[in-house]
């Protein structure tokens, strides 16, 4: 769309009229409205007798330009899917009940994780929180608590409703100006709009004189203005006027054009002051002075003069109007073989072309929004290969989208175990990692690998070739494995490495384990990311351990002396052993493997899940 | 790495994989390293791997491209293996090009199974280079 909010991502989780017109009014201004809809779809969509082409009537009055997909928010995957929206939307709107709003998660406490930024609008009742929060509001209940009904109708007939939906749009307003005060502020956060502020706060004037000089608001015959008088209907001959006179020289022009120029002096009518004291004595000129003429004859009078005049137009009429053809404000909308009529967008932006779109169908974008990278945070939860390999490299390029990604997985981080495998080049990591990973998988452990080589400093390109040794289990549907490059990054990983295994860990892996570059003294990246850290050590590293006895050596939860079947291995694990003797707290063993084999790894893989166990624990 | 020039390759994932029984690497690695050398990510797999697993590591590696050595003389049944497979995967976006010794009048039949490009023993790195760059843009 275009429009001044072109860009602008809105989601609305709306329902009959207050969210969903919040939401056109923004549609209309060039916003991108997403309407998520459960599965029956918005009431809306139900609400009126007519219908037009495919569309509720109702609802293609408040739906017109958005799109629309299909959650169960009640749902995992619903609430994935949703954070996956949130995550690249600029707004949410929503107008169900806080209780409703609390449960699916459509605060910005809950969606902050996502989207930082997100501004989240809670049209509510009685406000988001409160004694009153989960009382049930409609436009009627409002209008009936806030005085409105009150002072609307004749004075000695029943309270009555104004004949339009006077809160419900009017929330909508609200809800629209503090989105887009957020917006321009530029931070994400709470909108709280309750309908029942809003009244209160469209009686103004009347609230002021009560709350300041005791003076009570009260329904006025024929709608007449408290203070200026005349200003209310009066009845034609054929129909109804409007006449408001607010100045003493309409007031003058009036007189005179009527032949009474003699009210001019009359100490009774001469000023505003004075009328309103003898509204009265006034009303029972004018009353009988409307009714002797039609309301034509009165517009022909009155208008030349600058008095402010109208005849009481039906709906219809206003609508057919020329000023209606002339603002261009009843529009067709092309929806399906069907034209849809409606009211158009009040807010004229001269130079931008106004452009309405049809309603939409009930999930008729959910394959352009949610099949796409919308839901992958739903489809990496799903551990579906694909979506898994798509969001590591979303996060390893540290795109908007893979940064938001990781904040939408964090809740569902924590479970996996993350162990670390570092040591010097030529140790056998990956040929180690890969026996390891096979009795993980014989221990009924789904294990995921990252494995890191390093980028050329000279072209930033990278030979990933760890998998060379990995063998067979690569093919095992319950092995993930990844190798990534170090990109830069000194300490033996990657910068995305630590956020990679966070997502792997959220697909559902037991077991993550990390393979880091060919590590020297200081490449203690690991420790950060992995709770257990293997340190191989090829044989023959000999006097090389007291060199190590810092860095890499410092870090490790285990030794692994890999390749023992070569000579020196046994002196190498005899001289760990001793190192590690001279040292005081947790027993840190040492393991001898062939990984080439598998001799010893079993143990290693038992070592680790009866570890994993006391960390648990 | 400011001092990191970005070659034409730069931050694209290239999957390099050997399908079939022939044991001989080196024009593999020659390719892995000129990929590298142009900025790419080279995931390279070793000798001797089924297209089954190939498909498997180049969804897992996200890559960008698929390239496949092949001295065999089996490169029709091998790529289709390799392009059916990745079909069958919902990846068949991923583009696969051929290289290794492959006769002139089989180009076109692989062309037309799929394969984006066949780089033969004649063809100048730089030029493989030049043209994965301009099909990866």
């Amino acid at each position: 769309m275009s429009g001044p909010l072109s860009g602008i991502v809105v989601l609305e989780v709306g329902h009959m009229l207050a969210g969903p017109y919040c939401g056109m009014l923004l549609a209309d201004l060039g916003a991108e409205v997403i309407k998520i809809e459960p599965p029956e779809g918005d009431i809306g969509r139900r609400v009126s007798p007519h219908t037009v082409g495919a569309h509720n009537a109702y609802f293609a009055s408040l739906n017109r330009s958005k799109k629309s997909v299909v959650l169960d928010l009640a749902s995992d995957e619903g609430q994935a899917a949703l954070h996956c929206l949130a995550a690249r939307a600029h707004a949410l709107v929503t107008n169900l009940r806080p209780a409703a709003i609390r449960k699916l998660g459509l605060t910005y406490e809950t969606l902050k994780d996502a989207n930082p930024g997100l501004v989240c609008v809670a049209l509510t009742g009685y406000g988001l929180l409160g004694s009153h929060a989960d009382r049930p509001a409609y436009d009627y209940v409002i209008q009936a608590l806030t005085g409105v009904m009150a002072i609307t109708g004749e004075p000695g007939s029943p309270p009555a409703k104004t004949g339009y939906s006077a809160v419900d749009n009017s929330a909508g307003m609200m809800g629209a100006l503090g989105l887009l005060a957020k917006i321009v502020e530029g931070k994400g956060g709470q909108i709280d709009v309750s309908m029942h502020d809003v009244m209160l706060s469209q009686l103004n004037y009347l609230a002021g004189a009560w709350l300041n000089a005791g003076e009570r608001a009260g329904r006025m015959a024929r709608s007449a203005h408290p203070y200026i008088v005349p200003a209310q209907v009066f009845e034609t001959s054929d129909g109804w006027l409007v006449v408001f006179i607010s100045h003493d020289e309409f007031w003058r022009r009036f007189c005179v054009e009527v032949g009474r120029p003699e009210w001019l002096e009359d100490p009774r009518f001469a000023t505003m002051a004075a009328r309103r004291e003898n509204r009265e004595a006034v009303l029972a000129e004018l009353v009988p002075l409307f009714k002797a003429g039609s309301s034509a004859s009165w517009m022909a009078r009155l208008a030349p003069l600058g008095v402010v005049a109208a005849p009481v137009a039906t709906m219809e009429q206003a609508l057919g109007s020329e000023l209606a053809r002339e603002r261009d404000m009843v529009v067709a909308i092309e929806a399906g073989g069907a034209t849809i009529r409606a009211v158009g967008n009040p807010i004229r932006l001269p130079g931008t072309a106004q452009a309405y779109g049809p309603p939409p169908r009930l999930g008729e974008h959910n394959a352009e929004l949610l099949q796409a990278r919308s839901n992958l945070a739903a489809r990496v939860l799903a551990r579906e290969r694909r979506a898994v390999a798509r969001a590591i490299s979303e996060i390893e390029n540290g795109s908007a989208e893979g940064e938001a990604l990781s904040r939408q997985l964090a809740r569902h981080c924590g479970r996996a175990r993350m162990v670390g495998i570092t040591g010097p080049p030529g140790a056998g990591k990956s040929t180690l990692v890969a026996a390891l990973a096979k009795e993980l998988l014989a221990l009924g452990r789904s294990v995921a690998v990252v494995a890191v080589d390093p980028s050329s400093p000279l072209t930033g390109g990278a030979l990933l070739g760890d998998r060379i040794r990995m063998g067979e289990v690569q093919g095992h549907d319950e092995v993930f494995i990844r190798s990534l490059a170090s990109r830069g990054h000194a300490g033996g990983v990657s910068r995305a490495t630590g956020r990679v295994a966070a997502l792997l860990d959220a697909a559902g892996f037991d077991v993550v384990l990390i393979e880091t570059v060919g590590a020297g003294q200081s490449e203690v990246g690991i420790a950060a990311i992995a709770a257990t850290r293997l340190v191989v050590c090829p044989p023959g590293l000999g006097d090389d351990v007291q060199a190590l006895k810092a860095g890499i050596l410092e870090i490790a939860d285990a030794f692994v002396v890999n390749k023992a079947d070569l000579p020196g291995a046994e002196r190498t694990a005899r001289e760990l052993v001793a190192m590690l003797a001279l040292k005081k707290g947790a027993r840190r063993p040492v393991f001898s493997t062939v990984a080439t084999t598998g001799g010893g790894v079993g143990e290693l893989a038992r070592w680790l899940l009866a570890r994993e166990a006391a960390l648990a624990a | 790495m400011s001092a990191v020039a970005a070659g034409p390759l730069a931050g694209k994932r290239i999957l390099v994989a050997k399908p079939g029984l022939d044991g001989h690497d080196a024009g593999a690695k020659v390719i892995a390293l000129a990929l590298r050398d142009a900025g790419a990510e080279v995931i390279y797999t070793g000798l001797r791997k089924s297209p089954e697993f190939i498909v498997r590591v180049a969804l897992d590696e996200d890559v960008a491209a698929v390239g496949l050595s092949i001295l065999s003389g089996s490169h029709q049944e091998l790529a289709q293996e390799v392009l059916g497979g990745l079909r069958a995967a919902g990846a068949g976006d991923i583009p696969v090009f051929v290289g290794g010794t492959i006769p002139p009048q089989d180009r076109a039949a692989l062309v037309a199974a799929g394969v984006k490009g066949v780089f033969t023993n004649d063809t100048p790195l730089a030029q493989m280079i030049d043209e994965l760059a301009r099909a990866l843009a």
